[in-house]
């Protein structure tokens, strides 16, 4: 993906989460075998959970409105543990491009074709993906989203109408009847893998443009789009396929090859394995854009785009080797990976804001016009982050190849001082923020800051 | 450098989409034998299945086995194995096509398999991402192999035309004919006996024929027992609604043939502090006169009342003698432990581990009421006229 010269407008964020969120309905065989048929109230309490989540990732935006979260735990850690958090975030994210890589693929092996390895499906959509990363842009990306959260939300609205003549409403009941404790397991495994996850999208918010009403509502309501469309298809396979949803591996799958309206309406599943795929898809290109970029950060590259295959062949590799069969994954995805996430998804941005708030490092939310222009003079920090980096001497954003010597405000004072940079950001406007992409210059390189590297 | 690089990676693409055309899972009509029926029964082999496979011929040219020459639209592959799946794998040797069981309409346990239990041989079918859980689950009176070697004539494949059977049966009542995804959700309910249609063959005048004989009960994944016609007649006007079947009366006074137009039920189940259980069903049924033979000299509305009555006991006795017999198999037919499970989840666990001993002892209070609508086209039937001046 190319570093964008022009903002993302927030509502096109949004789909982009929502749509993110909705790609992840092809998991709920996590917990769905453990709450069965209660599995709908804990996607609602996720939901709930979410909440504070989501509003920790807002204020934290809010807080350093020019930095995306690498620069921001580059801020507040220092150098040091800044890099070491970094680094680990690297890896989280590596990890979920490697296992959303290797569902899709598996998704793809079970129903549509069996007969072909699973290496040629994978460097398949990696390449494709691959693709995108390299050409495509941030904008490109979100307009898909919203596209794709519309066209999800159809397909599953008709499935619903397509189905009701298969379903039978007393499969929800017994409501809370199980031992609390699964019900704690399942939300917690809903709040991890598909809604906190949204945490790859702080990578990219320095790109956004959200207005006056700030990055909670924005955040919030892909979460919520995102909630909805994975409770309709819960309560939807509840109600078809009753006590046996445990059972399957993929139960919205088997719930769509129920269809049979007419002898011409039936067999309709390709239908959903085509949108589930799109879905997978552009989750996997997400998080593959975001992999890139923020490994780029840590490794101080100087262009994004030198990583992509590297990382692409890695991803594709990982997949075979973290879980010998999708019954590990299955297992891991109960028990191992809702304990490690949360580290990521919720403890350190929670730490972080805290500690940047005992530091005097946050600053109350800026109005709009203080937000974008904020955000404009903050291309020389945000483009760069994804172009070529925060922290290094970067190329133009065009991705021409031209080299400034430029450096982000972050490497200045910005981490001892940025309530005053925001005021100078939002007193110069956009066009002075352009200006000041070639002109500012580094003023110092303490702790909470790096040097660039010369370029 | 750039352009080159672009040229690299749009070639790379190229070839990418050139090498993964998806040539591994290209299946050609001419390679795939689609199935349309799978028979199962027991073999003279201990611990062996004999698997019947019923393959419909694309091209319309197959010699029906043993026939003299006619052409059959289907052809019956046979393997012998521990495992169905085993089974699929030998018939590889033995047939220059591949099984393909995405089009499988019926799943047939012979009576013997049945008895010892299925769930080993589900779970082979939910397992292949093939089959469908759509498929139709039944049981044969005898065994599985005969059922798909009928020689049915209307529907010339016997897997096709059971399946346009258990259409026609479930236009009247959706309760008695079971898929796979029916039939496993009982499975994991525990407490609800899954139940199936019998199918049989028949031989008449060198003519044969798939018949309904009645309805299979399990009790877990055993078959326990087999209803009659009468017997099933009683299991469906108890379980809701019914929109067609016919009730046929025996009096002195004459005979009558009745159609249900349709008839709802309503359940009700309750439980008192003693922890005994009432079994509460409210039958409303509406008939039509199909056909009235004597009643000679009878005025039509005393005939009609005669008939109502006796239909309203016909029923009673049908309903009665299916739930007595559940009772007896210990078979929770009707899903009343499912029903407290769902409704009174906390009395549910004391009754969860002794459900087969509490069934037997739940009351049943029926209530029937019967509604003769109309009798056709004539009133009187000519016998009655006879009588009249």
């Amino acid at each position: 993906m190319k570093a964008e010269s022009k903002k993302v407008h927030g509502l096109d964020f949004m789909f982009a989460v929502a749509c993110y969120i909705q790609s992840s309905s092809l998991l709920s065989s996590f917990f769905v075998s453990i709450t069965r048929q209660d599995s709908w109230i804990v996607v609602l309490f996720a939901l709930i959970i979410c909440c504070p989540v989501v509003w920790v990732y807002a204020r934290l935006i809010e807080s350093f409105p020019s930095k995306n979260l690498f620069g921001i735990l580059q801020t507040v850690y220092g150098k040091y543990l800044g890099n070491f958090f970094c680094g680990l975030y690297v890896l989280f994210f590596f990890i979920l491009t490697s296992l959303n890589l290797s569902d899709l693929s598996e998704f793809v092996k079970a129903t549509i074709m069996p007969q072909t390895p699973l290496v040629v499906l994978s460097i398949t959509f990696l390449l494709t993906s691959a693709w995108a990363v390299y050409v495509g842009g941030l904008r490109q990306m979100v307009k898909y989203g919203f596209l794709m959260t519309m066209i999800c939300l159809l397909i599953v609205i008709a499935t619903i109408i397509l189905t009701m003549n298969l379903m039978d409403f007393e499969n929800f009941l017994p409501t809370m009847d199980l031992q609390p404790k699964k019900y704690v397991q399942a939300t917690n495994i809903v709040v991890t893998i598909p809604f906190a996850e949204v945490i790859i999208f702080l990578m990219t918010t320095n790109h956004v443009q959200t207005g006056k009403r700030g990055f909670f509502p924005v955040f919030f309501g892909g979460v919520v789009i995102g909630c909805i469309t994975i409770l309709l298809v819960i309560m939807r396979d509840i109600a078809v396929l009753g006590n046996t949803i445990s059972l399957f591996s993929m139960p919205s799958f088997e719930t769509l090859r129920m269809v049979s309206v007419t002898q011409t309406l039936s067999r309709m599943e390709i239908v959903f394995a085509f949108i589930l795929i799109a879905l997978l898809f552009f989750k996997v290109t997400w998080l593959y854009y975001v992999t890139v970029i923020s490994a780029k950060q840590v490794l101080r590259f100087q262009d994004h785009r030198r990583l992509i295959l590297l990382i692409g062949a890695l991803a594709v590799t990982s997949g075979f080797i973290l879980y010998p069969n999708s019954l590990a994954h299955n297992e891991s995805g109960q028990k191992i990976v809702p304990l490690v996430w949360p580290i990521f998804e919720i403890i350190l941005p929670l730490v972080t804001l805290i500690i940047a708030k005992f530091r005097g490092m946050t600053h109350k939310r800026q109005t709009g016009s203080e937000n974008q222009s904020g955000s404009s003079e903050s291309k020389s920090a945000a483009a760069p982050q994804s172009g070529s980096g925060s922290q290094s001497g970067s190329k133009s954003p065009s991705g021409s190849g031209k080299q400034s010597d430029s450096k982000s405000p972050s490497d200045s004072k910005e981490q001892g001082d940025s309530k005053s940079q925001s005021k100078s950001g939002s007193s110069s406007g956009a066009k002075q923020g352009r200006d000041s992409q070639s002109q500012s210059r580094p003023k110092s390189s303490g702790s909470g800051s790096y040097r660039s590297q010369s370029v | 450098m750039r352009q080159k690089l672009k040229l690299v990676f749009a070639m790379l693409l190229c070839s990418t989409l050139l090498c993964t055309t998806g040539c591994w899972d290209n299946r050609e009509l001419d390679s795939l034998s689609i199935v349309t029926g799978v028979g199962i029964d027991t073999s003279k082999e201990p611990g062996n299945l004999d698997l019947s496979f019923q393959i419909a011929s694309v091209q319309n040219g197959s010699k029906k086995e043993g026939g003299g020459g006619e052409a059959a639209p289907y052809l019956i592959r046979e393997a012998q194995d521990r495992f169905v799946l085993g089974g699929i794998d030998s018939l590889r040797y033995g047939n220059s096509r591949q099984l393909f069981l995405q089009h499988n309409q019926v799943i047939i346990f012979g009576s013997d398999v049945a008895k010892s239990g299925v769930k080993p041989y589900l779970d082979s079918f939910m397992r292949n991402t093939e089959t469908r859980m759509e498929v139709w689950v039944m049981v044969a009176k005898n065994d599985a192999r005969s059922i798909l070697t009928t020689e049915t004539v209307q529907d010339k494949i016997p897997s096709v035309a059971l399946s346009r059977m258990i259409m026609n049966e479930r236009a009247i009542s959706p309760y008695s004919s079971t898929n796979m995804l029916q039939f496993t959700s009982r499975l994991v309910d525990r407490s609800t006996a899954p139940v199936t249609l019998v199918v049989e063959r028949k031989e008449e005048d060198g003519l044969q024929s798939l018949n309904f004989s009645g309805m299979a009960v399990f009790k877990d994944d055993v078959l326990v027992g087999t209803m009659d016609m009468y017997q099933m007649q009683g299991y469906i006007l108890s379980m809701g609604e019914v929109n067609g079947g016919s009730v046929q009366l025996v009096t002195e006074l004459g005979n009558a043939d009745l159609k249900i137009t349709k008839s709802i039920c309503k359940q009700e189940i309750q439980l008192d502090d003693q922890g005994n259980i009432t079994f509460k069903l409210k039958v409303n049924t509406t008939l039509t006169i199909g056909a009235l033979q004597n009643f000679r000299s009878m005025d039509i509305n005393k005939v009609i009342s005669l008939v109502n009555e006796k239909a309203k006991e016909d029923l009673e006795t049908k309903i009665k003698a299916c739930f007595a017999e559940s009772q007896r198999l210990q078979a929770d037919i009707y899903g009343i432990g499912a029903h407290i499970h769902k409704y009174h989840p906390k009395e549910w666990k004391t009754m969860e581990d002794a459900w087969a001993s509490i069934y037997p002892k739940i009351r049943l209070e029926l209530e029937v009421e019967t509604n003769l609508g109309s009798s056709g086209k004539i009133s009187e039937s000519l016998n009655m006229r006879e009588g009249h001046e």
